[in-house]
């Protein structure tokens, strides 16, 4: 890490005249990117939260204080109860984690007191969840579960598909530079274009391509984007689940996979360039020691490839979580609400309610969201980045 | 099938042995490969349709025709006259390089300070700028549209509706860029750093001179997303542009979706047109890094 | 560095919350302060001179959405306005990207100096920009002397085109002009409906449904792809509105202001496509344009869209299947078809007189004759005015169905011009949906519908200008008005516009039947004059009144009368007739016709000045009333002498007296000359040839039967089924037939007489002069 090679070459000057020529050289390289971001990056996330405490359609009303959260989350005791629920959720991930620090007899009882944790703040969090949408916006708490589904079904998928496609890439293969571009663009393509071929593609007649590659399986025509059922509903006929044990739609899987599609090659691209800065005699010294293909795969790529994994996988995630057009250009009438995430339902409440207000403030409940998991990923994962 | 799988386990274990068996390996590399093409052919699929409708005619579309008769090559001329791509063009041009120097600039600098010096507020300011990216775009442009039209602080040179700066500027710095950069440039071996320490060097020509040569491949991936990023951009051209003085290429084509009917061939002409400059940079910066950079002295 | 920021965003949360929860004025940044550069003349006081404003050289910076060739259409009319004006004034027209992308700048700028002084904007667009007070009330100028439309020319607009940008939810004023208009159509395939055995293309649901089923398994010989359906339906808003209006249903009660998706029409109309794709024999459209490239293609036979696809229909047949093809009236259960019409009107926002003033001129440009026959020619979308049929024969010949959806432009109606449409046409686009996957259609349409009123009622909530208080208060809290108890019989009101011997008998002879029929008690009286009649039922002493057309206007204006049910009579036609095809059908309406001899080198009205013209009677409705408006509007003052007017005493006798040359010309209902009852080509064999039509006149409703308002709807209901029946009945014909010489009786929509109360209105005519 960076600290100690600051440690190193100190004496040489006062510690204290370094580190105010440090924080001075620092504030100087990030002023020109501050300025710029300062002014559009946080200006419109600060209007935002003045436009969310007023009422305001088109033109600023009334000041109304906190009415537009309660309005959207209900009285408060619902997202008290919910939020309580998370507190457990932590509690039980810090307990499990100690229970393996311990000696064995502790691990067990840690582990079983941790289990138990878990399951009640599931039920708290239910509770909670209920209150809510009892005394909230119902559209904008489900397009919340959408958000979910869309994010869990798109980051690992991508990642995964783009960390093994760039591995593969970067091996000595015939024609690299055809293939590396082949996958980089639909990336590139306008989604104007994109979205039309999809929609052929995935047209719910029966001689659409997905329906006779499917058919070839020994399966049912589907409707794809026109089918709002849930898969839970498809596969297993559960009709009365709802919220997250339904799962998503078979319309959100089809968008799910038309933006993993998209996106794999934007992460090949990075991880390409992540897998160029590990150097050969890594793998050379690794070889030397009898490593294997997977061993090296494991042990050296892995490791080093750490912080553009954990890069891409924050970016991906913030990305998802708003994610708008590629939803946007996919939704029709017949999948009902099932991909309406929560951009597009801020989107709809800004641009065909006028209701500005009303979608200031769900930018500012979706923004603490996505900071707050942005956070937890980071405690979590951040610590198993490797920075050499 | 089971066999195969025998034989891509096997190759692997030879290779680990180091004594490879010609036959084997081999196999493995035509199911690699194989894969590889299906792969590319789901990528390239939508391509093949967007340049095959952009030479056809508009009966052939109408008929759901899968090729064209008669490649109509005259298509893309139609785009090129129809969406005034050669006004547009030179525009796009000059605002996409503009932009790219600019975050060229502050995603460096940033990123280099971020990655590699350790100052008070670091984590803090850090923070700050992820949060950037985590507010929806559709609720940003209205705030955004009042600074540029210098509604909230007095702008220099007044308002920027239908400037340069005001389709570049507010592109100029962004937390992708930054955290990119930071990420590989905290990778960087501290060794190096104390050497040019030794050697008088500060920060500036530290990054002049050693980061930034040995950083070409994420360099080179920031300037690649800076262009695709600004190449392609459109709701915001569109919203602080009145008039055609600085519209982006992206606008003409937009004028194909039209009200009734889209003419699909000439839409997809335009698309492709668009598309090329792009692979042009991909190819360019791509060259810059496909062998990685084993050689390039991190022994330091 | 992780524990740092641990807390770093624990801090950031922290402060983040304590901003959203801190008053705004202290706590926010500075720049925050969301005041904009309000331009400094918005609104002028009313009584504001604008005859006094002076436009020259002012710049008008009009943003449009059309591209291609409407683009380059409307720069040489920009451009011809600019060289001509004699004010100075140069517009500039600036392509801003779609509808929507308009709309979303127009958010931003509103009310600021970067807004323009035109802006292409839907009545819904303009509705949401209102909210901000943004947008000028061309009423200001609409009539003044010097700048305004001429009454005549007013007049020449279409009046529902012309009445839809005058917006009820905020004080009557017109935020928008029409400068062109589209109709949802009906596209057909003739070959293939040929092939299927017929011959005309279907005019009601039932024998669409027969064609669209047979279609389906019967595909068309020269389709160039497989497959074959009746109907693909594109789930969209309009499609919706369009197959209600069908249905005789509405989505909007202009009365209440409220949504009307629950209807019956709506309920029907969806019950209908629903039962069409269960069948088999419609599908729902899946991609963009779909239904356009397989009608093209050939395995499509009927689709239903935007006349304004005219030209891409027609070139989709030209490079498809290559077939005949034509547009009708979308089927229909009404008498008449309803057609759905809409399109963007542009709009003036707020900026200084000068500037408003100078973009009205321009407004007034594009809407004069001249101009829009070029810019339909070229946009191929229909004009505004009627007078403009004259110049668009090059686009009647090379187009095909522009004549004919042209023709059919008087049976328009429209959707609302209310703010949040947009948001209720995204939920109605998903009831659609839904239906068509298979839910139930009256709860869907009725959850719809509530969906549907709460977004209007939240839009309106912070409106600046609050909507007038709808006429009738709202329907929950109303105690409606009942009779037909014993204590409180229905008293039906009669006008004396006959013997009143004979009316009494008659109408005892209605009651009685109705009596027996419903169940309920009914009382007649005869007014002592037409007036009487109506003032009984202002005063509520009669509950149901038979009221002619006249006193029908007078009663909707002075207490807001319910008309219900109108009497039909067989259709005569006339060469120039534009509803030939309906000849001898009932219908609830009839023109007047303007004779002359064939040889009298009269052509227009205009040509009627200085000559002897016959009317009728001073009180015949189509023998004086009407013609004497028509004659106004076209410049020709009676009172003043401009011709010579005698009156001949009846229609037949001024038949008569053109026959013989002792008026230049006359006026008398259609078709006088080959009337059963007078019976002229007995005596004069050669009429039709001497005498001919040069002039027919827009449609006059018939009288009919009327309720007082707020009269409870299920009762309502009741009785009007009642009044049908006894019209179908063989006593209850003969009842009718002594009373006022009926035929029959249909029941009509709410707003049956308004387009003629218009046209009274505009010429300036009070029906309260008519009453006697």
């Amino acid at each position: 890490m960076t600290a100690t090679s600051l440690k190193t070459s100190s004496g040489k000057y006062s510690s204290k005249r370094r580190m105010l020529k440090e924080n001075l050289t620092a504030y100087l390289f990030i002023f020109p990117a501050f300025l710029v971001i300062g002014v559009f990056g946080l200006f419109p996330i600060g209007y935002s939260i003045y436009m969310s405490l007023y009422q305001w359609r088109v033109r600023q009303g009334d000041f109304i204080g906190l009415k537009n959260y309660s309005d959207i989350l209900g009285d408060g005791t619902g997202l008290l109860i919910f939020l309580l629920g998370f507190g457990l959720l932590i509690l039980a991930y810090f307990l499990w984690n100690s229970a393996f620090k311990n000696g064995s007899m502790l691990a067990k009882s840690g582990k079983l007191i941790a289990a138990i944790i878990l399951i009640s703040a599931g039920i708290v969090i239910s509770l909670g969840w209920k209150q809510m949408i009892a005394g909230g916006d119902e559209d904008f708490l489900n397009s919340m579960i959408v958000t979910v589904f869309y994010a869990l079904g798109s980051v690992p998928l991508q990642l995964a598909l783009a960390l093994i496609l760039a591995y593969i890439l970067f091996q000595n293969i015939r024609g690299k530079e055809l293939f590396r571009m082949i996958f980089f663009l639909p990336y590139v393509t306008p989604v104007v274009t994109t979205a039309v071929v999809f929609r052929i593609i995935f047209s719910p007649r029966e001689t659409s391509l997905a329906n006779i590659l499917i058919g070839k399986l020994g399966i049912e025509p589907l409707k794809w984007l026109f089918e709002p059922k849930t898969v839970t509903e498809l596969l297993f006929g559960l009709k009365d689940l709802n919220g997250l044990l339904s799962g998503p739609s078979l319309a959100l899987i089809t968008i799910i996979l038309f933006g993993v599609w998209t996106f794999v090659g934007y992460n090949t691209v990075i991880f390409l360039a992540g897998l160029g800065g590990i150097s050969k005699e890594i793998y050379e010294a690794a070889e030397i020691d009898g490593a294997n293909s997977w061993d090296l795969f494991r042990y050296v790529t892995v490791p080093l490839l750490s912080p553009i994994t954990f890069y891409l996988f924050l970016i991906s995630f913030i990305g998802t979580f708003k994610a708008f057009n590629h939803i946007y250009v996919m939704k029709v009438p017949n999948a009902q609400k099932t991909v309406v995430t929560a951009s597009v339902h801020i989107f709809q409440k800004f641009y065909t309610e006028n209701n500005f207000s009303a979608a200031a403030t769900e930018a500012i409940i979706l923004f603490l969201i996505i900071l707050g998991l942005t956070f937890a990923q980071n405690k979590i994962l951040g610590e198993r980045v490797f920075y050499g | 099938m089971a066999s195969i799988q025998k034989n891509i386990s096997s190759s692997y274990t030879m290779r680990k042995s180091k004594s490879q068996n010609f036959f084997s390996r081999h196999i493995g590399r035509v199911i690699l490969y194989l894969l590889l093409i299906f792969g590319a052919a789901l990528a390239l699929l939508p391509f093949y349709w967007m340049i095959s409708t952009s030479l056809m005619t508009l009966g052939e579309t109408i008929n759901r025709k899968w090729l064209p008769a008669v490649p109509q090559l005259v298509n893309y001329v139609n785009a090129w006259k129809e969406a005034d791509f050669a006004k547009y063009f030179i525009n796009s041009v000059i605002i996409t390089f503009t932009t790219i120097a600019g975050i060229m600039t502050t995603s460096t600098l940033a990123g280099y300070a971020f990655g590699r010096i350790k100052f008070f507020g670091r984590d803090v300011l850090f923070a700050i700028l992820l949060s950037t990216m985590m507010i929806p775009e559709s609720i940003t442009l209205l705030p955004n549209l009042m600074l540029i039209r210098g509604n909230i602080f007095p702008l220099p040179g007044g308002s920027w509706m239908n400037t340069l700066q005001g389709l570049t500027v507010p592109f100029m710095a962004n937390a992708f860029s930054i955290f990119l950069l930071r990420q590989f440039f905290s990778q960087i071996p501290s060794e190096l750093w104390d050497a040019a320490r030794i050697d008088g060097s500060g920060h500036f020509r530290f990054l002049l001179q050693i980061v930034l040569p040995i950083s070409k491949a994420p360099l080179m991936t920031v300037l690649l997303f800076a262009f695709t990023g600004s190449w392609n951009a459109f709701a915001w051209p569109l919203l602080v542009t009145t008039r055609n003085t600085w519209r982006p290429i992206m606008v003409g084509l937009w004028t194909f979706v039209s009200e009734a009917g889209p003419e699909t061939h000439l839409l997809m002409a335009g698309a492709v047109i668009s598309l090329l400059p792009i692979l042009v940079v991909y190819f360019i910066t791509q060259k810059q890094f496909t062998e990685g950079i084993a050689t390039t002295g991190l022994k330091g | 560095m992780r524990k740092r920021m641990y807390g770093v965003l624990a801090v950031l949360l922290v402060a983040t919350m304590f901003l959203a929860a801190c008053k705004p004025a202290a706590e926010t940044p500075p720049q925050a302060e969301p005041t904009q550069a309000v331009v400094e003349q918005a609104t002028v006081p009313p009584g504001f001179d604008w005859e006094a404003v002076d436009p020259s050289g002012q710049e008008v910076i009009f943003w449009h959405q059309h591209s291609k060739e409407r683009e380059t259409a409307l720069m040489e009319i920009v451009d011809e306005f600019n060289a001509t004006n004699e004010y100075g004034i140069t517009v500039v027209a600036e392509y801003q990207g779609s509808y929507g992308d308009i709309f979303n700048k127009m958010l931003g700028v509103l009310n600021s100096p970067d807004a323009p002084d035109l802006v292409v904007a839907y009545q819904n667009q303009a509705a949401t920009y209102q909210l901000s007070d943004a947008l000028f009330d061309m009423n200001q100028l609409l009539d003044s002397p010097k700048w305004g439309i001429s009454k005549e020319d007013q007049a020449d607009f279409f009046p529902g085109f012309f009445a839809q940008d005058v917006f009820p939810n905020f004080e009557n004023k017109r935020l928008g002009f029409p400068p062109n208009r589209s109709m949802e159509v009906m596209y057909y395939n003739m070959d293939w409906l040929k092939e299927l055995g017929y011959d005309a293309a279907p005019t009601t649901p039932d024998q669409f449904k027969e064609m669209a089923c047979k279609a389906a398994e019967k595909p068309f010989s020269k389709a160039t792809v497989d497959g074959a359906n009746g109907y693909e339906l594109s789930i969209d808003a309009s499609r919706w509105a369009s197959w209600t209006f069908a249905f005789g249903g509405d989505i909007y009660d202009y009365n209440a202001a409220q949504y009307t998706y629950d209807s019956e029409g709506s309920k029907q109309a969806m019950t209908f496509i629903k039962d069409l794709i269960d069948n088999g024999c419609a599908k729902q459209v899946t991609e963009a344009y779909g239904d356009q490239t397989d009608f093209g293609n050939g395995s499509l036979l009927f689709s239903v869209g935007s006349s304004s696809g005219l030209p891409y229909y027609g070139k989709a047949v030209d490079e498809g299947a290559k077939f005949e093809w034509s547009v009708a009236a979308i089927p229909h259960t009404t008498p008449d078809p309803v057609m759905n019409v809409y399109g963007a009107s542009v709009s003036i926002p707020l900026t200084t007189p000068e500037r408003e003033l100078a973009a009205w001129l321009f407004v007034k440009y594009y809407t004069t004759p001249d101009v829009q026959a070029k810019w339909a020619t070229v946009s191929q979308y229909f004009p505004v005015r009627q007078s403009v049929v004259d110049g668009l024969a090059d686009v009647f010949a090379t187009v095909p169905g522009y004549q004919t959806s042209f023709e059919m432009l008087k049976y328009s109606h429209f959707e609302p011009p209310v703010p949040g449409y947009d948001f209720v046409r995204n939920a109605v686009s998903e009831a659609m949906a839904a239906i068509v996957d298979g839910a139930e259609v009256d709860a869907t349409v009725s959850a719809l519908n509530t969906d549907a009123n709460e977004q209007l009622a939240e839009q309106l909530s912070q409106s600046s200008a609050p909507p007038p208080p709808p006429p009738t208060p709202v329907p929950t809290e109303i105690t409606y008005e009942t009779c037909g108890t014993a204590d409180k019989p229905c008293v039906i009101t009669f006008v004396p516009s006959a013997e009143v011997g004979k009316i009494t008998t008659a109408g005892q002879g209605i009651a009685d039947w109705l009596a027996a029929e419903t169940g309920l008690n009914y009382q007649i009286e005869v007014g002592t004059s037409f007036a009487a009649s109506i003032e009984a039922m202002g005063a509520k002493k009669a509950q149901i009144g038979f009221l002619n057309t006249f006193s029908v206007l007078l009663a909707e204006a002075k207490y807001g009368i319910d008309p219900a049910l109108a009497t039909v009579r067989k259709l005569a036609v006339n060469e120039l007739s534009p509803d030939k095809d309906l000849e001898g059908t009932l219908q609830p309406y009839y023109r007047g016709q303007f004779l002359t001899q064939a040889d009298s080198g009269i052509t227009t009205i205009a040509d009627l000045k200085g000559k002897t013209f016959c009317f009728v009677d001073p009180n015949s409705t189509s023998g004086y009333i009407i013609p004497n408006i028509v004659l106004k509007a076209n410049g020709i003052d009676v009172e003043a002498g401009d011709l010579t007017a005698t009156f001949a005493g009846s229609h037949p006798n001024v038949g008569v007296a053109v026959y013989k040359g002792d008026c230049d010309a006359g006026v008398t209902y259609i078709d006088i000359r080959t009337d059963g009852a007078a019976k002229l080509y007995e005596t004069y064999p050669d009429i039709m040839e001497k005498v001919v039509v040069f002039f027919t006149t827009d449609p006059i409703p018939n009288d009919g039967i009327q309720f007082i308002p707020n009269f409870d709807p299920a009762l309502r209901a009741q009785i009007v089924a009642a009044f049908l029946k006894l019209s179908e009945d063989e006593a209850g014909k003969q009842l009718l037939k002594d009373l006022y010489s009926i035929n029959g009786l249909v029941e009509i929509q709410p707003d049956f007489y308004d387009a003629f109360a218009k046209t009274m209105v505009d010429a300036g005519v009070d029906p309260a002069t008519l009453v006697k």
